[in-house]
């Protein structure tokens, strides 16, 4: 029956789709959250811990980033 | 000679189809940011248009997915092809019209097979291409999307829970800038193919172009401005409602609700698998809400749109063939298009003229 849409297919969309809208929203949501923190930790003097609070919205972006840049990919290398 | 405008009726109604395809589908990429606030409406719809052109650029394998499988390519007429690009653009403007959002990739299939149908007969459609291409597409992507969104939504509320609400959602209205953006472009790779696969249908039916070929570049390109110029008009009566009437959105699940949609449609487009891009983000928005709070979905107004689901294809198939007999009337040639289309031109002035002469236009502005 499933000839032209193979069932293999469907379950490529299914764990792509999963795991990647969990990987997007989970890193921008660490972006969020590094900075809410670094600006809360630099207002009270902290330094060190808005430094690294910062530095963890800055590697949060880079692999949000490079899940949408993946996605621009996936449509440019297609069929 | 009679062929010949035939087949530019075909292209001429099936960019018509494009148009309402993006303007009937503007929402699923914009509505989420313009309830959230991450955009203003006007640069939502403009944003959204010139990326739904680019996407169009991107990607032809599910222009070749559509364009076989559903109807036997041997019965497969110019007349056909016009009837059922007629039944899909009736169902979009009628969905339209009561705000709901529906799939006009199912509107398509159906009105192609319902023209099939009532000039072949059952011979003329693979059933097995309708539950791999409607059916199952229809059933898996909304719930995919439901439940991605949900599980997205819920681990984003885990990581900035505690972080004061006014920065989380002006982090969020960012991101959807990106979200949104994605999902428009995944838009355009996935829906402006389908103009181009039926447009691709009728020039191999009439016979200029071989089985197999990849659509010509004028089809690529006018299919790209069509769709964009029908995101850009905007339907505004669906984007209210899958903005604000499905849930009250906040900007973390205004992301969430994009960013899993764009990721379905992608890996979906990726395969060659012909998801409809309503379908996934109306499921995407609905998992967000749920997974927050279960009430916080309505779902009297969830209900009415997956009724409407139900109910595309047979009803875009009853069109298309209606159509057909109609067209058919008047013999073989160019006669019954040329009538059909003057004679929906028509309607369409009559309904829309009164509505711009003596009521109130749906615009950005409300």
């Amino acid at each position: 029956m499933l000839a032209a849409v193979k069932a293999g297919d469907i379950f490529e969309v299914v764990w792509v789709s999963l795991v990647a809208g969990a990987l997007v929203t989970t890193a921008f949501s660490f972006v969020v959250l590094g900075l809410a923190r670094s600006a809360e930790s630099a207002r009270h003097g902290h330094g060190t811990a808005a430094a690294l609070y910062g530095a963890m919205a800055v590697v949060a972006f880079v692999v949000f980033a490079a899940t949408v840049v993946l996605g621009v990919n996936i449509m440019l290398t297609k069929g | 000679m009679g062929e010949e405008l035939v087949l530019w009726i075909v292209v001429a109604t099936a960019l018509a189809f494009d148009f309402t395809n993006g303007f009937h589908d503007t929402a699923n990429a914009v509505a989420t940011s313009i309830s959230t606030r991450a955009m203003a409406p006007r640069v939502a719809v403009g944003l959204s248009a010139v990326l739904n052109f680019v996407g169009a650029f991107l990607s032809l394998e599910v222009a070749a997915t559509i364009a076989s499988g559903i109807v036997d390519p041997g019965f497969v007429t110019l007349e056909i092809v016009f009837a059922g690009l007629i039944g899909a653009i009736t169902w979009n403007l009628a969905t339209w019209y009561f705000g709901l959002p529906s799939s006009s990739s199912h509107a398509l299939i159906g009105g192609v097979v319902g023209a099939a149908f009532a000039a072949e007969g059952a011979q003329a459609v693979f059933g097995d291409g309708l539950i791999e291409k409607v059916m199952l597409p229809a059933l898996i992507a909304p719930i995919l999307a439901l439940v991605a969104a949900g599980i997205a939504i819920l681990i984003c509320y885990r990581i900035v829970g505690r972080q004061h609400p006014g920065m989380v959602s002006r982090g969020f209205r960012l991101g959807q800038i990106v979200s949104g953006s994605l999902f428009s472009l995944s838009h355009g790779t996935n829906d402006a193919q389908k103009t181009m696969g039926i447009i691709a249908l009728a020039l191999i039916a009439s016979g200029h172009l071989e089985s197999g070929a990849d659509p010509p570049t004028w089809v690529v390109v006018s299919a790209a401005t069509a769709i964009a110029l029908g995101t850009y008009v905007g339907g505004w009566r669906i984007i209210r409602t899958m903005g604000t009437r499905i849930i009250k959105m906040d900007p973390a699940q205004g992301f969430a609700a994009q960013s899993v949609g764009s990721a379905v449609i992608l890996s979906a487009s990726h395969v060659g698998f012909p998801l409809s891009t309503t379908h996934v983000i109306s499921g995407a928005i609905m998992g967000a809400g749920a997974a927050k709070r279960f009430s916080a979905v309505r779902w009297g107004v969830a209900g009415n749109i997956v009724v409407a689901w139900v109910l595309t294809t047979p009803a875009a198939a009853v069109v298309g063939g209606v159509t057909f007999g109609v067209t058919h009337l008047f013999g073989d040639g160019a006669a019954g298009p040329v009538i059909v289309s003057l004679g929906v031109i028509a309607m369409l002035v009559w309904i829309f003229g009164r509505r711009l002469v003596g009521g109130r236009t749906l615009t950005a502005e409300g």
